[in-house]
């Protein structure tokens, strides 16, 4: 189950990839996605489907990436 | 990562919640979404982001619920924010605690509760994420669990944002962020007639140790101060780079002297450091600081202004002094 989980987030955040992210954001990514596991490895006990399981990670995740962009122009407008 | 839970320091826990500034803002979506999925999964007819503060829980993002904000008497959240575990009511009118609670005799009827603090990285509850039924319940392991997950994305989105508001190299408020915040502590000082001071602090000869030892040694100095400053400070005043060498202090719940010591004490402390520049090699430096205290009906510029005057005050009769405006 762990790795079902784990499977889920990388494929939620796989876009993460594609961000030239700065140092200063590194753990709070990390920290994003260890809570997005948590999520999806309780929603999981819940016995929720994968699909249902990946749209809730995928809203979860996306106003956080969002935010994520935000801050990395503003990081990089203040540097 | 484990983090103690500050439960009994409401002064340090205030300051935390109006360091995200988030109070009294409008809707934004990362907020709607996470209870747009509490609802959807935990199939409540009711929750919240519930944020706690002095007199009153105010709802970041609700839903089912007919107001923004009560107050903490009545609070459900008030009670999740004490302790470190979720706080679970099953059945309110049965518990004692709540069978006389007006939110359970009358509109909204509540009847079962799970609320899971909003804890930040330093182990302050600001508030909660809840859950509410208007029907007994037993909330079972894994939904607290969903729960617990989502309050922590709540948190992730408040951190997020307290990231862009730190200065890169010494970990200091942004000015603009600095600027935002003290804006709303002078706010709140007026309003609930507390003391409050302002520094402005700068770096003495500066540009001499630049020209000197080089922009890298300049900014180790620069980052040297900083830290000296953070650690100096309490969780209840908020420090920033105003740009270049200079920083400004809002010293909350504070007057002259006491002001004036704290200013005095890193003042001795950095001109005493002897501050590594690499290579085994150490330089010293000063700093030399204004201080205004909060005037009836002052607001950020004028008492900016006065602080300014005696930094300059203080360079013009030596350096590596604090003078201060007295009122």
């Amino acid at each position: 189950m762990p790795e079902r989980a784990n499977e889920l987030v990388q494929k939620t955040t796989a876009s993460l990839n594609d961000l030239r992210t700065p140092v200063a954001l590194r753990r709070s990514i990390e920290q994003h996605q260890d809570n997005l596991l948590s999520l999806a490895k309780a929603l999981l006990v819940a016995g929720k489907s994968e699909q249902e399981i990946l749209e809730i990670l995928d809203s979860a995740f996306s106003s956080y990436k969002k935010e994520l962009t935000k801050t990395i122009v503003t990081l990089g407008n203040e540097q | 990562m484990t983090t103690h839970t500050k439960l009994n320091d409401e002064a340090g826990r205030l300051s935390a919640l109006h360091r995200y500034d988030v109070l009294d803002t409008p809707e934004e979506q990362p907020f709607e979404n996470v209870v747009n999925l509490v609802q959807q999964t935990l199939q409540v007819p009711m929750c919240a982001v519930s944020l706690v503060d002095e007199h009153r829980q105010w709802f970041k993002a609700r839903r089912g619920l007919g107001v923004c904000e009560t107050g903490r008497d009545i609070s459900f959240c008030t009670h999740a924010i004490q302790q470190t575990d979720p706080f679970i009511v099953n059945n309110a009118e049965e518990d004692p605690l709540f069978m006389n609670n007006p939110l359970v005799t009358e509109d909204p009827h509540i009847r079962s509760y799970l609320g899971i603090p909003l804890q930040t990285p330093e182990g302050y509850n600001i508030g909660s994420l809840c859950g509410i039924d208007i029907k007994p319940r037993d909330f079972q392991p894994h939904e607290v669990e969903i729960m617990k997950s989502f309050a922590r994305i709540v948190v992730d989105e408040l951190e997020l944002r307290q990231i862009a508001s730190s200065d890169a190299l010494t970990g200091a408020m942004t000015r603009r962020a600095w600027c935002e915040i003290a804006e709303g502590e002078i706010k709140r000082a007026h309003r609930y007639k507390r003391k409050l001071s302002l520094a402005i602090l700068d770096i003495d000869h500066f540009k001499h140790v630049n020209d000197t030892y080089g922009h890298p040694v300049g900014d180790r100095v620069i980052q040297f101060l900083a830290n000296l400053c953070i650690d100096e400070k309490r969780e209840s005043d908020f420090f920033g780079r105003y740009g270049g060498e200079e920083f400004v202090f809002l010293i909350t719940e504070t007057g002259e002297e006491e002001s004036k010591n704290l200013l005095e004490r890193i003042r001795k402390n950095f001109q005493d450091s002897p501050i590594p520049i690499g290579g085994g090699e150490t330089i010293h430096c000063s700093i030399s600081a204004g201080i205004a205290s909060l005037r009836e009906k002052e607001f950020l510029p004028p008492l900016l202004e006065r602080a300014d005057q005696r930094l300059y005050q203080a360079k013009e009769t030596g350096r590596n002094r604090v003078v201060v405006y007295s009122n």
